[in-house]
């Protein structure tokens, strides 16, 4: 395995305490609200810091309570896409994708996002600031943003449900093509069965804070454990 | 036919409260002529009292920014009972009357004081100096920039800062590079208040600091003093300070609207 998140957490009303892994299929969380999809991606990027637990990415170990290992985000080399996208808004689209060369000159950084906005599709969109942007092209920026750092590891919080049906279509054949092809991890929270499929995910279900199935998404989908899992994949699938 | 009943506009409910709001700025704009003016402008109160009151409340306004920031961030970021609690201990010098505010660091900083010994030994005098304008500015004039800046900070998206970690920055980059320029017509805000504040400052000031031209001789000490003297000099005074006063309100209302709609469109999802 080339990841693994042990992750023992009390925040607010939520007591986390999971073991996911993963290698380079991209894992599916799903589960109700509250149940502590985001919480976990979070704490994977290091914004909360566990009672309890391991968090190893390939032969790294960003956090372990055992050994007192606990490296801040800026060294975890960790692609977060949060709700929302998370772009800054007081920057253009070629500046929020070169914000992640951090110690380079501003002219330096434009230079080296320009190709990758160029691969993105987005090149024309660079000189906008995010608020004038389409969901769909929001998506593609943050994406973008993400890639420039090289991650070991991608964590995208529901890519996909900021977008309307057309846009999330085309998105989720982009993503899953996308994810394919870079093929290192990725955590991709979904409420969308569509996006399980199409990104042939291996699911973890979480509820209130625990893993209480997981598999390929065939699998769950065929022995779902609870009601929840029968209807996020019934609904899809109707 | 009848006729539908004439109703009074909802405007009228507004009258009472606008007229005593207004009245004494048209009072006071109506009461001065040109020459009177002219004549204040050229008082010998008027020169060193706004110099001093340019100078103490720009002084002011750059130590609450400087000190005021990182406590302002610390509040914003930080929840528990300890940072409530800090929360309305700052807010103090809000309801505290300048007078009890004035008397407050006569007792901190006068020779009988809580450093006075201290500062006697060093051979320092703080107050009827120009140290306690500022000290006294400060004081009461902080709480403002403070509560704006704090407020600013928590409206930011706390995945944006976790973003700009991820993507490499410190906890010092994430805050200059994301927390300040989307906090910043916040800032602006809440400084501007500050210094409003500041400018007025009279009470605290008169106990702590003095009336002595030039030195803690501020235009609103100015004013006061003027008025037993030559009324002429206390209106054109009066005059300065308060377009000054109106300018920094514009300023604090119209900037961020501007800038707000420049670079902070709210962000509409279009597919």
């Amino acid at each position: 395995m080339s990841w693994r998140a042990e992750v023992r957490l009390a925040v607010g009303e939520l007591a986390l305490d999971v073991t996911v892994e993963g290698d380079g299929v991209p894992v599916a969380l799903i589960g109700p609200n509250g149940s502590g999809k985001t919480t976990l991606l979070r704490t994977i990027a290091g914004a909360h810091r566990p009672d309890a637990g391991r968090v190893r990415l390939q032969d790294r170990v960003l956090f372990d309570s055992a050994r007192r290992v606990d490296l801040p985000p800026e060294q975890r080399r960790v692609g977060y896409v949060p709700q929302g996208f998370g772009l800054f808004p007081h920057l253009s689209v070629l500046d929020n994708v070169g914000f992640g060369l951090v110690g380079r000159g501003r002219a330096e950084r434009r230079e080296a996002a320009a190709p990758v906005l160029e691969q993105m599709g987005i090149a024309h969109l660079a000189q906008r600031t995010p608020g004038a942007l389409s969901g769909g092209e929001q998506q593609r920026v943050a994406l973008a943003r993400a890639l420039m750092v090289d991650p070991a590891i991608l964590l995208l919080d529901e890519p996909l449900s900021a977008l309307d049906a057309s846009a999330r279509r085309a998105m989720r054949a982009h993503l899953a093509g996308y994810l394919a092809e870079r093929g290192g991890p990725s955590v991709v929270v979904t409420h969308d069965a569509r996006d399980v499929f199409a990104l042939g995910a291996h699911v973890y279900v979480l509820e209130r804070g625990r893993v209480v199935q997981q598999g390929a998404a065939a699998e769950v989908a065929a022995a779902p454990c609870n009601d929840f899992v029968a209807e996020f994949f019934f609904d899809q699938a109707g | 036919m009848s006729r539908a009943p004439r109703r009074l506009p909802l405007f009228v409910v507004a009258i009472p409260m606008l007229g005593l709001l207004l009245l004494p700025v048209v009072a006071l704009l109506l009461s001065s002529s040109p020459a009177d003016l002219s004549a204040g402008v050229r008082h010998e109160l008027f020169g060193p009292a706004l110099w001093l009151s340019a100078r103490t409340s720009l002084l002011s306004l750059a130590i609450i920014v400087l000190a005021g920031t990182p406590l302002a961030w610390w509040l914003a970021m930080s929840d528990g009972r300890r940072t409530r609690v800090v929360e309305l201990l700052v807010d103090l010098p809000i309801v505290l009357p300048p007078a009890v505010v004035g008397i407050a660091l006569l007792q901190t900083f006068g020779r009988s004081g809580l450093f006075g010994p201290w500062l006697e030994a060093a051979g320092l005098q703080v107050p009827f100096t120009t140290s306690a304008v500022v000290l006294a500015q400060v004081v009461v004039s902080a709480p403002f920039y403070i509560q704006a800046a704090a407020a600013a900070f928590r409206r930011l998206d706390p995945d944006l800062l976790l973003v700009a970690r991820t993507l490499g920055q410190s906890r010092a980059g994430a805050f200059w590079r994301v927390a300040v320029p989307m906090a910043l017509p916040g800032l602006v805000g809440g400084a501007a208040l500050s210094w409003a504040r500041a400018l007025g400052e009279f009470g605290a000031t008169l106990l702590f600091a003095g009336n002595l031209p030039g030195t803690t001789q501020t235009m609103p000490l100015a004013i006061y003093m003027a008025l037993e003297d030559d009324v002429r000099v206390a209106l054109a005074l009066a005059l300065v300070l308060g377009g000054v006063s109106v300018a920094l309100l514009f300023a604090l209302r119209l900037a961020p609207a501007l800038w707000t709609s420049r670079t902070l469109a709210p962000r509409q999802v279009r597919s």
